[in-house]
């Protein structure tokens, strides 16, 4: 989670390159230290629970909403097992062979954080957001387990490690196996879903300023609104380092030797890893302040008549192609 | 008492208490938070009961999926106080405790006089999902193709009965599943 | 600790439990959530017997039924929540002594 300032940054920086501006530059060398010094701002001010509000899933919510994308992180495998005397350590932090699945179960219970801090708050903005995250949540779920099962069918398996195991070969020598080439549609649907089930433009309607004030947070300050900022942005983490993970071959080179186990190869291993997390990450930013918010009829049609079904259709063809 | 004993009963207790902070709340919000307490204990019992494949779909089914439909109906009717609707007075609340008091202890009874044996070892891969998907398409395929109808029925009949109008074409603005602008 | 005797009481407890806030709430909302309640604690009782009497190797036939129980559950709270919605948007309430003109 100690990424989240950095990407925070990262974050204002490209915004402001995009809409060229400066972007933040007081605070340190390159303004580095800016989403610190907001952090400290944060903790200052006065945390207000508003009148009228349910005191109890109130204070609840935030951390509700942030527990999932820290557990989801867990999950993911970031490098090769190292040798470590003599006895393999594995570079994940939480085994098991249903890996996968976990994921996908997490993903579910992250709209809880949302849905009761939009309902605590008695407000009709935060009561509105709250509900557009449940819809949102629910239908782009099944859009992402529908692109994750044909990848599964792909591996064989819902083990995460056999999955980036599955990807380390190669075409030709040189064009990697990733999932992504072997299943761009499912590729294309995970992604679309991922900027869905994490609230980012332009799938933001729980929180679009222009319509819904603040969305779900609207009544909450301090310490309890940066939970939720926080929140979002490490689903955005979880999300970029599953993507890696299922479709670009995780912490896998191209033609490599996944039996070499030395610590200096495996470090290589995480550092190939966070460096197309990183790249994902940059994408996820661009794309916000490119493109504008979709109505949310609109998010509901993409959702049902042309995720799903194109989902379907995927697994499908990728089941007649296992079998011919 | 090892671990996994340990584990159980931690996890019955929870689910024991959410099922009656579920049963007993006066707002449906607050039933439904229990709720999630309650199938993330059963999620562990199952664990604990070696299927680890079923203690996560029951987190995936049940409290992601079913719960969030609770969650935003109870959020889409938004109930003041006088649309909880009433209760019921005391001495028949007392009448169904002692009921259903009185049903677990027939089940009680019956189970307690049942000679049980102990648990057989069973294999590390019992309960995951390749064990339960060999079973389900092979031997148990035709009720599994009967519930996929039953599904698709479902889904039909919770779309027409959410629909507002049927008599004429729904706008462009309707979301299938449910009109969210309630 | 950890026995069939246990687990099946278990099950009987979450069952009762269910019977009872089907029985004596009249929110309707409530009583849905109570019904799921009593499916949980049948699927307790399903995985124990799947533990406690495996049929030969890795073959978990109770595994299988709590799945479709699952389904099962997850038709009957969406067709019981459409109906709901209808209801709610005709008379403005939850509660189920209201809803009589449903029967004779």
């Amino acid at each position: 989670m100690q990424v989240v300032p950095v990407l925070v940054w990262v974050e204002r920086k490209v915004s402001a390159w995009i809409q060229d501006r400066v972007g933040p530059n007081r605070v340190g060398p390159l303004g580095l230290f800016q989403p610190l010094a907001d952090a400290i701002k944060l903790l200052f001010k006065e945390d207000v629970v508003p009148e009228g509000t349910d005191r109890f899933l109130f204070i609840l919510a935030p951390a509700v909403a942030f527990a999932p994308a820290a557990l989801l992180a867990t999950v993911i495998p970031f490098g090769q097992p190292m040798m470590v005397d003599g006895e393999l350590l594995p570079l994940q932090v939480c085994r098991g062979n249903v890996g996968v699945l976990l994921t996908l179960a997490l993903t579910g219970f992250s709209v809880y954080g949302l849905a009761f801090g939009g309902w605590a708050s008695n407000n009709k903005y935060a009561m509105l957001g709250g509900l557009r995250a449940g819809a949102q949540m629910l239908s782009y779920e099944i859009a992402m387990g529908l692109a994750l099962v044909s990848v599964l069918m792909t591996a064989g398996s819902v083990d995460l490690n056999v999955i980036v195991l599955d990807q380390t070969g190669t075409w030709g020598g040189f064009i990697p196996k990733w999932n992504a080439l072997r299943q761009p549609l499912a590729f294309v649907l995970f992604f679309i879903a991922a900027f869905a089930e994490t609230n980012r433009l332009p799938f933001d309607l729980p929180e679009c300023e222009a319509e819904l004030v603040g969305g779900y947070h609207t009544e909450y300050s301090s310490m309890k609104f940066s939970l939720f900022f926080l929140a979002e942005y490490a689903a955005m983490f979880a999300s970029c380092c599953l993507i890696t993970t299922l479709f670009l071959g995780g912490w896998s080179l191209p033609g490599m030797d996944v039996h070499n186990h030395s610590p200096f190869f495996s470090l290589l291993t995480v550092a190939v890893f966070f460096a197309k997390v990183s790249v994902l990450l940059f994408f996820f930013i661009v794309v916000r302040w490119t493109l504008p918010r979709f109505r949310f009829d609109q998010l509901m049609h993409l959702g049902w008549k042309t995720m799903i079904p194109l989902g379907l259709a995927n697994i499908l063809f990728t089941g007649a192609m296992a079998q011919g | 008492m090892n671990l996994r004993d340990a584990f159980f009963v931690v996890f019955s207790f929870l689910a024991i208490f959410g099922a009656f902070l579920t049963v007993t709340r006066r707002h449906p919000m607050y039933s439904a938070l229990s709720l999630i307490l309650f199938f993330g204990a059963i999620s562990g019992v199952m664990m604990v009961l070696a299927a680890p494949f079923l203690a996560l779909m029951q987190l995936m089914v049940y409290a992601g999926a079913i719960l969030v439909l609770f969650l935003f109906v109870i959020m889409l009717l938004s109930l003041k106080e006088s649309e909880l609707g009433g209760e019921r007075p005391w001495p028949l609340k007392l009448l169904a405790g002692i009921g259903s008091t009185v049903l677990f202890g027939l089940l009680a009874a019956a189970i307690l006089r049942a000679p049980f044996s102990p648990a057989p070892p069973v294999p590390g891969t019992f309960g995951s999902p390749d064990a339960v998907g060999t079973v389900m398409f092979s031997e148990f395929v035709l009720p599994f193709e009967v519930v996929s109808v039953l599904i698709l029925a479902a889904t039909m009949g919770a779309v027409i009965l959410a629909k507002r109008h049927l008599d004429r074409p729904a706008p462009q603005a309707d979301p299938p599943g449910g009109g969210h602008h309630g | 600790m950890m026995t069939l005797h246990n687990c099946l009481l278990l099950s009987a407890l979450l069952f009762a439990t269910g019977v009872y806030g089907v029985v004596a709430r009249r929110n309707v909302l409530i009583m849905l959530m109570s019904i799921e309640l009593m499916l949980n604690g049948v699927n307790v009782a399903f995985v124990a017997l799947a533990r406690y009497y495996p049929r030969g190797s890795d073959a978990p036939a109770g595994h299988v039924f709590v799945l479709l129980t699952m389904a099962v559950a997850a038709a009957e709270a969406a067709v019981g929540l459409a109906i709901v919605l209808a209801w709610f948007r005709h008379r403005k309430t939850t509660d189920t002594d209201e809803m009589r003109s449903m029967r004779w």
